[in-house]
């Protein structure tokens, strides 16, 4: 287990390493430059431009902008952001947890909504029931995102009134709430969003824990079960879903960059003050380091997720561990 | 150099009608198979029908998409009879806006599905083709680009441009749409490296690139038609999607994410701005889908019934 802990460690530190040397190519392949937008502004003399580039290192060579970048990275300092002179560090890190409440309650939600419409669906294989849940769920994954969470804001939350048009919290009567009621104040406005969110992920991992239990009800264990007397329910719940976990915590890797891309729009539409925000703002200002910065966070979520996902799948699976 | 008949009999692969899956008597076969379930049916009627749309929409459109009707009378009007879906905040027809805005979806999307299976197709062959080092230093950097989620890389390379074209939006969905194909190409090409009539195009002199597009690249379509399709799908939303935020084609080329951004700040009165491209989007999406599970099943030679 350590080894293999330790060998998926050093795979995504190599990744991270690539996506820093990716965005950094990028940036400078691309037809702009970072000061694009303030060096084309009349007022600005060729002095004056040739002053910030080198305030900001960009009259460097490629090389040494490189190992400067890279050094700063392995210090966690993300540079400072072009528009609202703090360090991106800073940003990120008032943004981040809050996309992160917004991530870990959707896919709370998702999965216990996908598996549980997974393994009742699964039960009636056949079925009407099966037919018209897969219709839907098929149909779901097929609703983009930001338009599924308008469609949700425009019936919940301006018709029937029930929940929050946008934020986090509420902007008057927030400060003067007792701490329980701050928390029900945001969990109240987190319920729209990470709907959005649970619903298209809860589709897609109903059909996989569909199709994962369907292919294990014909094994010979899941047979003598039932021959042994155990009542269906417990041969779905203890016997079946167990080893139908593996495909599912597989998925939960790869939801990570649907999640993070979904969470750019939730949060635009639901005025969500997380990293998807942050990044769309940055990028309306041309801000960036903070556009970077967003970036290289938002892929060391997915890396995380990715290493976590196969831990998880080593602790169920022992056959893992060795591989 | 050898006669061809000889080694392109050899890269044949089993199918069960002793055909290369790409001549035509078997992509007949494949659509035959498409053709016989109801679903996929549907789908590509309602594909067909869009596409016939967009390619008429001049003669189809009732009312100019970029006109301003009547700013007075005929701001963000209601469905009738005389404007289907409405009009929008300028008093332009929504319904002719949609119309001219299936060109750009359907173009944008089939054009950089393309450019990004190509591009996955050469990279990925490349590298399970060469093998070795250079294959898993090729393959490192594919599983760092699919480590950045997809709009965040959008996002990166959109700030550096000023107000984007279709060339330059299918350029910049293209080159950042082609590592699951990659992906793909890379393990087919490996897979083939060694079978024997790939060793023995060789041992015939074939050169690299020749054993590589005539005896490799065959046996990856299906599976990159399949990606592809797929991608074409998610190529559509994610060009609607950032049309919704504002930054797809630049206004006032209409695309459908942009009339939904136009309904964005009136959602609560202006109803069909929102309604009838969203339907469109999922209609689309959903029947770009299903084409691509069924062409799954029947692009799968071992999959086809004996005949």
């Amino acid at each position: 287990m350590i080894p293999f802990l330790f060998r998926r460690l050093l795979q995504g530190l190599a990744i991270l390493f690539t996506v820093a040397t990716v965005t950094f190519a990028l940036i400078h392949a691309a037809p702009g430059e970072p000061f694009a937008a303030q060096l084309e502004d009349a007022r600005f003399t060729p002095e004056m431009s040739a002053t910030l580039r080198r305030q900001y290192g960009l009259d460097a060579p490629l090389t040494t902008q490189y190992a400067r970048f890279l050094t700063q990275l392995v210090r966690g300092d993300l540079g400072n952001s072009l528009s609202q002179h703090r360090p991106v560090r800073e940003i990120l890190a008032q943004a981040l947890p809050r996309t992160l409440v917004l991530m870990s309650a959707a896919l709370a939600a998702g999965f216990a909504l996908g598996v549980v419409t997974g393994a009742a669906q699964a039960a009636r294989a056949g079925t009407r029931l099966d037919r018209v849940a897969s219709r839907i769920s098929v149909a779901l994954s097929a609703l983009p995102d930001f338009w599924l969470a308008l469609a949700l804001l425009l019936v919940f939350a301006l018709r029937l009134r029930w929940f929050p048009v946008s934020g986090m919290m509420d902007q008057t009567t927030h400060e003067y709430l007792t701490p329980m009621g701050k928390l029900r104040d945001v969990l109240w406005h987190l319920v729209l969003p990470s709907t959005t969110l649970a619903l298209v992920i809860g589709a897609v991992v109903a059909r996989h824990q569909r199709q994962a239990l369907v292919d294990i009800l014909p094994e010979e264990f899941v047979r003598s079960a039932r021959a042994k007397g155990v009542g269906e329910r417990s041969v779905i719940m203890r016997h079946a879903l167990r080893n139908a976990l593996l495909p599912i915590i597989t998925l939960f890797g790869l939801a990570l960059p649907a999640l993070v891309g979904g969470a750019v729009f939730v949060e635009y539409i639901f005025a969500w003050p997380g990293m998807g925000r942050v990044a769309l703002d940055a990028l309306a200002a041309r801000d960036y380091p903070v556009v970077l910065g967003t970036t290289l966070v938002g892929s060391a979520l997915v890396v995380v997720g990715s290493v976590l996902a196969d831990l998880l799948s080593a602790a169920v699976d022992p056959r893992l561990r060795r591989g | 150099m050898a006669d061809t008949p000889v080694v392109s009999s050899l890269a044949i692969p089993p199918t069960p009608d002793g055909r290369s899956p790409l001549s035509s008597t078997s992509a007949r076969r494949v659509l035959q198979l498409v053709w016989q379930d109801r679903s996929a049916r549907l789908a590509l009627a309602f594909l067909f029908t869009l596409a016939v749309a967009a390619i008429a929409a001049p003669w189809l459109a009732p009312y100019d998409p970029l006109l301003p009707l009547d700013p007075v009378a005929l701001k963000l009007a209601p469905p009738s009879g005389l404007h289907w879906f409405g009009t929008d905040v300028s008093s332009r027809d929504v319904f002719s806006r949609m119309l001219y805005g299936a060109r750009v979806s359907l173009a944008v999307a089939a054009l950089a599905a393309a450019l990004a299976s190509g591009l996955g197709l050469l990279y990925g062959g490349a590298a399970g083709f060469a093998g070795g080092r250079v294959e898993s230093m090729m393959m490192r950097l594919v599983d760092a680009l699919l480590a950045i989620p997809r709009i965040l890389l959008l996002i990166t390379v959109l700030a550096l441009w000023r107000s984007v074209d279709a060339g330059a939006l299918i350029l910049i969905l293209g080159t950042t749409g082609w590592f699951v194909v990659a992906r793909l190409a890379r393990a087919e090409a490996a897979a083939l490296r060694d079978r024997d009539f790939v060793v023995a195009a060789r041992a015939l002199g074939a050169a690299p690139l020749r054993v590589f597009v005539r005896h490799v690249l065959p046996h990856a379509a299906g599976p990159v038609v399949v990606a592809t399709t797929i991608a074409i799908g998610q190529v559509i939303v994610l060009e609607a999607g950032l049309s919704f935020l504002g930054y797809g084609i630049a206004q006032p080329t209409p695309t459908w994410g942009g009339i939904i951004r136009d309904g964005r700040e009136t959602i609560d009165s202006t109803w069909w701005l929102t309604l009838f491209p969203g339907l469109v989007l999922v209609g689309t999406a959903l029947a770009v889908n299903t084409l691509a599970d069924r062409l799954r099943v029947a692009l799968n030679p071992r999959q086809l019934p004996a005949p």
